[in-house]
Protein backbone atom coordinates (compact mmCIF):
# COMPACT_ATOMS: atom_id res chain seq x y z
CA UNK A 1 0.00 0.00 0.00
CA UNK A 2 2.71 2.55 1.19
CA UNK A 3 4.46 1.64 -2.14
CA UNK A 4 1.57 2.33 -4.46
CA UNK A 5 1.03 5.84 -2.33
CA UNK A 6 5.07 6.40 -2.97
CA UNK A 7 4.40 6.02 -6.90
CA UNK A 8 1.55 8.02 -7.64
CA UNK A 9 3.40 10.81 -5.69
CA UNK A 10 6.42 10.17 -7.45
CA UNK A 11 4.01 10.38 -10.63
CA UNK A 12 2.95 13.33 -10.04
CA UNK A 13 5.87 15.08 -8.85
CA UNK A 14 7.06 14.43 -11.98
CA UNK A 15 4.58 15.33 -13.95
CA UNK A 16 4.61 18.88 -12.02
CA UNK A 17 8.63 19.18 -12.70
CA UNK A 18 8.39 18.46 -16.27
CA UNK A 19 5.20 20.92 -16.76
CA UNK A 20 7.68 24.08 -14.55
CA UNK A 21 10.22 23.09 -17.24
CA UNK A 22 8.07 23.65 -20.21
CA UNK A 23 6.73 26.77 -18.85
CA UNK A 24 10.06 27.82 -17.96
CA UNK A 25 11.54 27.21 -21.24
CA UNK A 26 8.59 28.77 -22.95
CA UNK A 27 9.17 32.28 -20.65
CA UNK A 28 13.22 32.21 -22.41
CA UNK A 29 12.28 31.68 -26.09
CA UNK A 30 9.72 34.35 -25.44
CA UNK A 31 11.74 36.54 -24.03
CA UNK A 32 14.58 36.20 -26.70
CA UNK A 33 11.42 36.62 -29.37
CA UNK A 34 12.22 38.71 -32.49
CA UNK A 35 11.82 42.15 -31.30
CA UNK A 36 9.99 44.50 -33.70
CA UNK A 37 9.71 48.29 -34.26
CA UNK A 38 8.27 50.68 -36.40
CA UNK A 39 8.37 54.30 -36.89
CA UNK A 40 7.25 56.67 -39.11
CA UNK A 41 10.05 59.84 -39.31
CA UNK A 42 10.64 62.71 -41.35
CA UNK A 43 13.91 63.73 -42.49
CA UNK A 44 14.90 67.17 -43.42
CA UNK A 45 18.20 68.40 -44.35
CA UNK A 46 19.04 72.06 -45.08
CA UNK A 47 22.22 73.37 -46.84
CA UNK A 48 22.77 76.89 -47.80
CA UNK A 49 18.91 78.27 -47.38
CA UNK A 50 17.98 75.60 -49.24
CA UNK A 51 16.00 72.53 -47.87
CA UNK A 52 14.89 69.01 -48.96
CA UNK A 53 12.24 66.75 -47.20
CA UNK A 54 11.91 63.40 -46.64
CA UNK A 55 9.17 61.10 -45.34
CA UNK A 56 9.93 57.56 -44.81
CA UNK A 57 8.61 54.68 -42.75
CA UNK A 58 11.02 52.26 -40.83
CA UNK A 59 10.66 48.54 -40.23
CA UNK A 60 13.33 47.08 -37.83
CA UNK A 61 14.11 43.94 -36.30
CA UNK A 62 16.32 43.19 -33.96
CA UNK A 63 18.39 40.84 -36.37
CA UNK A 64 19.22 43.58 -38.21
CA UNK A 65 17.35 43.34 -41.30
CA UNK A 66 15.94 47.17 -41.89
CA UNK A 67 12.89 48.20 -44.28
CA UNK A 68 12.55 51.44 -45.21
CA UNK A 69 9.76 52.89 -47.02
CA UNK A 70 10.31 55.91 -48.52
CA UNK A 71 7.95 58.63 -50.48
CA UNK A 72 9.53 60.84 -53.09
CA UNK A 73 7.80 62.98 -55.74
CA UNK A 74 8.17 59.79 -58.47
CA UNK A 75 6.15 57.90 -55.85
CA UNK A 76 7.41 54.92 -53.31
CA UNK A 77 10.63 53.59 -52.70
CA UNK A 78 11.55 50.48 -50.83
CA UNK A 79 14.93 49.98 -49.10
CA UNK A 80 15.68 46.39 -47.89
CA UNK A 81 19.51 46.35 -46.01
CA UNK A 82 20.94 44.27 -43.08
CA UNK A 83 23.45 45.01 -40.55
CA UNK A 84 26.22 43.50 -43.01
CA UNK A 85 24.98 46.27 -45.57
CA UNK A 86 23.51 44.20 -48.45
CA UNK A 87 21.17 46.79 -49.63
CA UNK A 88 18.14 46.42 -52.45
CA UNK A 89 16.75 49.65 -53.36
CA UNK A 90 13.43 48.51 -54.97
CA UNK A 91 11.07 50.99 -57.31
CA UNK A 92 8.00 49.73 -57.64
CA UNK A 93 6.90 51.97 -60.47
CA UNK A 94 9.45 50.36 -62.60
CA UNK A 95 10.15 47.18 -61.37
CA UNK A 96 13.72 48.03 -60.79
CA UNK A 97 16.14 46.80 -58.33
CA UNK A 98 19.59 48.44 -57.37
CA UNK A 99 21.54 46.50 -55.00
CA UNK A 100 24.88 46.68 -52.81
CA UNK A 101 26.61 43.47 -52.10
CA UNK A 102 29.48 44.42 -51.15
CA UNK A 103 27.99 46.65 -47.99
CA UNK A 104 29.56 49.76 -48.79
CA UNK A 105 26.95 52.16 -48.78
CA UNK A 106 24.32 51.49 -46.46
CA UNK A 107 23.34 49.04 -43.26
CA UNK A 108 20.76 48.86 -40.94
CA UNK A 109 23.49 49.26 -38.01
CA UNK A 110 23.77 52.95 -39.48
CA UNK A 111 20.19 53.65 -38.29
CA UNK A 112 19.50 55.04 -34.66
CA UNK A 113 16.46 52.72 -34.66
CA UNK A 114 18.03 49.79 -34.85
CA UNK A 115 21.04 50.97 -32.91
CA UNK A 116 18.84 51.01 -30.03
CA UNK A 117 16.56 47.80 -30.92
CA UNK A 118 19.93 45.94 -30.79
CA UNK A 119 20.86 48.15 -27.73
CA UNK A 120 24.38 49.01 -28.78
CA UNK A 121 24.32 52.54 -27.26
CA UNK A 122 27.10 51.47 -24.88
CA UNK A 123 29.11 52.70 -27.97
CA UNK A 124 26.69 53.53 -30.89
CA UNK A 125 27.57 50.89 -33.02
CA UNK A 126 31.02 52.97 -33.18
CA UNK A 127 33.31 49.55 -32.35
CA UNK A 128 31.77 48.28 -35.42
CA UNK A 129 33.22 50.70 -37.72
CA UNK A 130 36.66 50.14 -36.55
CA UNK A 131 36.85 52.62 -33.24
CA UNK A 132 38.41 51.72 -29.96
CA UNK A 133 37.17 52.73 -26.61
CA UNK A 134 39.82 54.89 -25.18
CA UNK A 135 39.05 56.97 -21.97
CA UNK A 136 35.65 57.60 -20.27
CA UNK A 137 35.28 60.82 -18.04
CA UNK A 138 32.72 62.62 -16.19
CA UNK A 139 31.40 65.89 -16.48
CA UNK A 140 30.01 68.28 -14.43
CA UNK A 141 28.65 64.76 -12.36
CA UNK A 142 25.95 64.76 -14.78
CA UNK A 143 27.38 63.86 -17.97
CA UNK A 144 29.61 60.81 -18.65
CA UNK A 145 31.87 60.86 -21.88
CA UNK A 146 33.11 58.00 -23.67
CA UNK A 147 36.20 58.77 -26.06
CA UNK A 148 36.48 56.38 -29.26
CA UNK A 149 39.91 56.38 -31.28
CA UNK A 150 39.82 54.91 -35.03
CA UNK A 151 42.33 51.46 -34.96
CA UNK A 152 42.43 52.35 -39.26
CA UNK A 153 45.20 54.89 -39.99
CA UNK A 154 43.38 55.57 -43.23
CA UNK A 155 40.27 56.47 -41.91
CA UNK A 156 39.14 60.05 -42.13
CA UNK A 157 37.58 60.26 -38.88
CA UNK A 158 39.95 59.73 -36.36
CA UNK A 159 38.22 60.09 -33.20
CA UNK A 160 34.49 59.97 -31.71
CA UNK A 161 33.12 61.59 -28.40
CA UNK A 162 29.65 60.57 -27.11
CA UNK A 163 28.34 62.02 -23.84
CA UNK A 164 25.64 60.43 -22.16
CA UNK A 165 23.09 61.92 -19.58
CA UNK A 166 21.34 59.43 -17.21
CA UNK A 167 22.73 56.64 -19.19
CA UNK A 168 21.18 58.00 -22.79
CA UNK A 169 22.96 58.81 -25.37
CA UNK A 170 22.79 62.92 -25.78
CA UNK A 171 25.66 64.32 -27.96
CA UNK A 172 28.12 62.66 -30.18
CA UNK A 173 31.14 64.29 -32.39
CA UNK A 174 33.37 63.08 -34.45
CA UNK A 175 37.07 64.49 -35.29
CA UNK A 176 39.40 64.47 -38.28
CA UNK A 177 42.79 63.51 -38.15
CA UNK A 178 43.52 67.34 -37.10
CA UNK A 179 41.13 67.23 -34.13
CA UNK A 180 38.57 69.32 -35.97
CA UNK A 181 35.11 68.66 -35.44
CA UNK A 182 33.73 67.16 -38.93
CA UNK A 183 30.02 66.12 -37.15
CA UNK A 184 27.85 66.77 -34.63
CA UNK A 185 24.59 64.68 -33.38
CA UNK A 186 22.22 66.00 -30.77
CA UNK A 187 19.19 63.28 -29.11
CA UNK A 188 16.45 64.39 -27.74
CA UNK A 189 12.96 64.29 -26.69
CA UNK A 190 13.10 60.53 -25.51
CA UNK A 191 10.42 58.72 -25.23
CA UNK A 192 9.98 56.19 -22.35
CA UNK A 193 6.18 55.24 -22.27
CA UNK A 194 7.14 52.07 -23.97
CA UNK A 195 9.26 48.78 -23.35
CA UNK A 196 11.80 50.67 -26.19
CA UNK A 197 13.64 53.90 -24.91
CA UNK A 198 14.61 56.12 -28.09
CA UNK A 199 15.50 60.08 -29.03
CA UNK A 200 12.44 61.44 -31.20
CA UNK A 201 14.57 63.79 -32.45
CA UNK A 202 17.95 63.90 -33.88
CA UNK A 203 19.72 66.70 -35.16
CA UNK A 204 23.15 66.00 -37.77
CA UNK A 205 25.45 68.87 -37.94
CA UNK A 206 28.01 68.19 -40.70
CA UNK A 207 30.95 70.44 -40.87
CA UNK A 208 32.13 68.98 -43.86
CA UNK A 209 30.62 71.27 -46.87
CA UNK A 210 33.02 73.63 -48.82
CA UNK A 211 31.12 77.06 -47.35
CA UNK A 212 28.03 75.95 -45.31
CA UNK A 213 27.31 73.42 -42.74
CA UNK A 214 24.85 71.44 -43.53
CA UNK A 215 22.28 70.57 -41.13
CA UNK A 216 20.10 67.27 -40.85
CA UNK A 217 16.80 66.50 -38.66
CA UNK A 218 15.16 63.70 -38.13
CA UNK A 219 11.54 63.43 -36.56
CA UNK A 220 10.72 60.30 -35.34
CA UNK A 221 7.25 59.33 -34.27
CA UNK A 222 3.84 56.64 -34.00
CA UNK A 223 6.75 54.49 -32.74
CA UNK A 224 5.41 51.03 -32.41
CA UNK A 225 6.89 48.02 -30.77
CA UNK A 226 6.39 44.58 -31.31
CA UNK A 227 3.52 45.27 -33.66
CA UNK A 228 3.83 43.39 -36.54
CA UNK A 229 3.11 44.42 -40.18
CA UNK A 230 3.40 42.97 -43.19
CA UNK A 231 6.29 45.16 -44.65
CA UNK A 232 8.76 43.45 -42.14
CA UNK A 233 8.48 40.65 -44.33
CA UNK A 234 8.76 42.67 -47.53
CA UNK A 235 10.37 41.32 -50.67
CA UNK A 236 11.46 42.45 -54.07
CA UNK A 237 9.65 40.28 -56.72
CA UNK A 238 11.65 37.69 -58.07
CA UNK A 239 10.96 39.53 -61.84
CA UNK A 240 12.38 43.07 -60.80
CA UNK A 241 14.44 44.05 -63.27
CA UNK A 242 18.10 44.01 -61.32
CA UNK A 243 21.11 46.46 -61.63
CA UNK A 244 24.08 46.56 -59.50
CA UNK A 245 25.92 49.24 -57.70
CA UNK A 246 29.22 50.39 -58.60
CA UNK B 1 20.95 85.19 -44.72
CA UNK B 2 23.93 84.37 -44.40
CA UNK B 3 24.65 86.91 -41.40
CA UNK B 4 21.66 85.07 -39.78
CA UNK B 5 22.61 81.69 -40.45
CA UNK B 6 26.39 82.63 -39.12
CA UNK B 7 24.16 83.91 -36.14
CA UNK B 8 22.36 81.05 -35.44
CA UNK B 9 25.27 78.94 -36.08
CA UNK B 10 27.11 80.64 -32.96
CA UNK B 11 23.54 80.75 -31.25
CA UNK B 12 23.57 76.56 -31.76
CA UNK B 13 27.41 76.50 -30.94
CA UNK B 14 27.39 78.29 -27.73
CA UNK B 15 25.06 75.62 -26.15
CA UNK B 16 27.40 72.63 -27.50
CA UNK B 17 29.23 72.73 -24.10
CA UNK B 18 25.65 71.48 -22.56
CA UNK B 19 25.32 69.25 -25.61
CA UNK B 20 21.63 70.25 -26.23
CA UNK B 21 20.52 72.46 -29.10
CA UNK B 22 18.44 75.74 -29.11
CA UNK B 23 15.56 73.29 -31.23
CA UNK B 24 13.43 76.53 -31.81
CA UNK B 25 16.42 78.31 -33.72
CA UNK B 26 16.84 74.72 -35.38
CA UNK B 27 12.72 74.77 -36.21
CA UNK B 28 13.28 78.51 -37.75
CA UNK B 29 16.44 77.99 -40.37
CA UNK B 30 14.40 74.84 -41.20
CA UNK B 31 11.37 77.02 -41.64
CA UNK B 32 13.01 80.21 -43.16
CA UNK B 33 14.94 77.91 -45.76
CA UNK B 34 13.35 77.58 -49.74
CA UNK B 35 12.65 74.35 -50.82
CA UNK B 36 15.26 72.58 -52.90
CA UNK B 37 13.63 71.42 -56.06
CA UNK B 38 15.08 68.99 -58.81
CA UNK B 39 16.28 71.57 -61.48
CA UNK B 40 15.68 69.09 -64.68
CA UNK B 41 12.52 68.55 -63.52
CA UNK B 42 11.76 72.09 -63.84
CA UNK B 43 12.58 72.12 -67.81
CA UNK B 44 15.62 74.79 -66.94
CA UNK B 45 18.28 72.99 -69.12
CA UNK B 46 16.62 71.86 -71.69
CA UNK B 47 18.20 72.08 -74.46
CA UNK B 48 21.71 73.10 -72.63
CA UNK B 49 24.83 71.77 -74.12
CA UNK B 50 26.92 69.59 -71.90
CA UNK B 51 29.47 71.55 -71.42
CA UNK B 52 27.30 74.27 -69.99
CA UNK B 53 25.23 71.44 -67.55
CA UNK B 54 28.51 70.48 -66.87
CA UNK B 55 29.64 73.90 -65.38
CA UNK B 56 26.54 74.68 -63.60
CA UNK B 57 27.16 71.20 -61.69
CA UNK B 58 30.37 72.61 -60.62
CA UNK B 59 29.28 75.63 -59.48
CA UNK B 60 26.43 74.42 -57.86
CA UNK B 61 29.07 71.94 -55.84
CA UNK B 62 30.06 75.50 -54.22
CA UNK B 63 26.58 76.01 -52.72
CA UNK B 64 26.27 72.95 -50.36
CA UNK B 65 23.77 71.60 -52.84
CA UNK B 66 25.53 68.75 -53.84
CA UNK B 67 25.46 66.87 -50.26
CA UNK B 68 21.89 66.23 -51.56
CA UNK B 69 23.06 64.78 -55.45
CA UNK B 70 21.64 68.27 -57.13
CA UNK B 71 24.62 68.53 -58.99
CA UNK B 72 24.18 64.93 -60.55
CA UNK B 73 20.74 65.88 -61.98
CA UNK B 74 21.90 68.51 -63.59
CA UNK B 75 24.41 66.39 -65.81
CA UNK B 76 21.87 63.83 -65.58
CA UNK B 77 21.67 60.65 -63.64
CA UNK B 78 19.39 58.41 -61.98
CA UNK B 79 16.83 60.24 -59.69
CA UNK B 80 17.71 57.54 -56.80
CA UNK B 81 21.08 58.32 -56.69
CA UNK B 82 20.44 61.06 -54.49
CA UNK B 83 18.77 59.47 -52.31
CA UNK B 84 22.11 57.48 -52.02
CA UNK B 85 23.80 61.56 -51.44
CA UNK B 86 20.97 61.65 -49.29
CA UNK B 87 21.53 58.81 -46.80
CA UNK B 88 25.10 58.62 -47.04
CA UNK B 89 25.19 62.01 -44.71
CA UNK B 90 26.32 64.05 -48.11
CA UNK B 91 27.61 61.30 -50.35
CA UNK B 92 29.45 59.74 -47.82
CA UNK B 93 30.53 62.45 -45.60
CA UNK B 94 31.17 64.78 -48.59
CA UNK B 95 33.69 62.53 -50.35
CA UNK B 96 32.22 61.81 -53.09
CA UNK B 97 31.05 65.68 -53.75
CA UNK B 98 34.01 66.63 -53.58
CA UNK B 99 35.84 64.01 -55.65
CA UNK B 100 32.79 64.79 -58.17
CA UNK B 101 33.54 68.58 -58.49
CA UNK B 102 37.28 68.04 -59.21
CA UNK B 103 36.65 65.43 -61.87
CA UNK B 104 34.21 67.74 -63.79
CA UNK B 105 37.14 70.61 -63.77
CA UNK B 106 39.28 68.19 -65.12
CA UNK B 107 37.08 67.01 -67.44
CA UNK B 108 35.99 71.04 -68.70
CA UNK B 109 39.62 72.30 -68.67
CA UNK B 110 41.18 69.25 -70.10
CA UNK B 111 38.49 67.43 -72.47
CA UNK B 112 35.37 67.78 -73.81
CA UNK B 113 33.47 68.84 -70.75
CA UNK B 114 30.56 66.08 -71.24
CA UNK B 115 32.54 62.79 -69.98
CA UNK B 116 29.74 62.83 -67.02
CA UNK B 117 26.91 63.72 -68.56
CA UNK B 118 23.78 61.26 -68.30
CA UNK B 119 26.18 58.58 -65.89
CA UNK B 120 23.45 56.39 -64.32
CA UNK B 121 26.11 54.89 -61.26
CA UNK B 122 26.38 56.88 -58.04
CA UNK B 123 29.92 57.67 -58.13
CA UNK B 124 30.11 58.55 -61.64
CA UNK B 125 33.86 59.00 -61.63
CA UNK B 126 34.77 54.93 -61.18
Amino acid sequence: MKGVILHNIKSKDVFKGILTCLLAAACCVSMQAQRLVMADVVSQQLANGKKSKQEKQLFCQQDGRMVVSIKTTEGESVLLTDQYGRTEAYNPKTNTVMFDKKGHLYASVDEPLQVFLQRRTQDMGMESYGFKLNEVLQEDGKYLKKIFKSTEAASHCAKVEIVYENYLPVFMAFYDRKDKVINKIYYAHYDFSQRFVFPQRITEISYMGTKDSMIRLDVYSNIRVDVYDEMFDYKVPADAERKEMP
Amino acid sequence: MIALVAMLAMTISANAANYSLDESAINEMFAEATVSTSVESQGILDGVDGQTRTLIAACLEFTGLAGIGIHRLVLGTEPINCLWYFITFGGIFYIVPTIDFIVELIDLLTGSGTAYLNNPKFIMWL
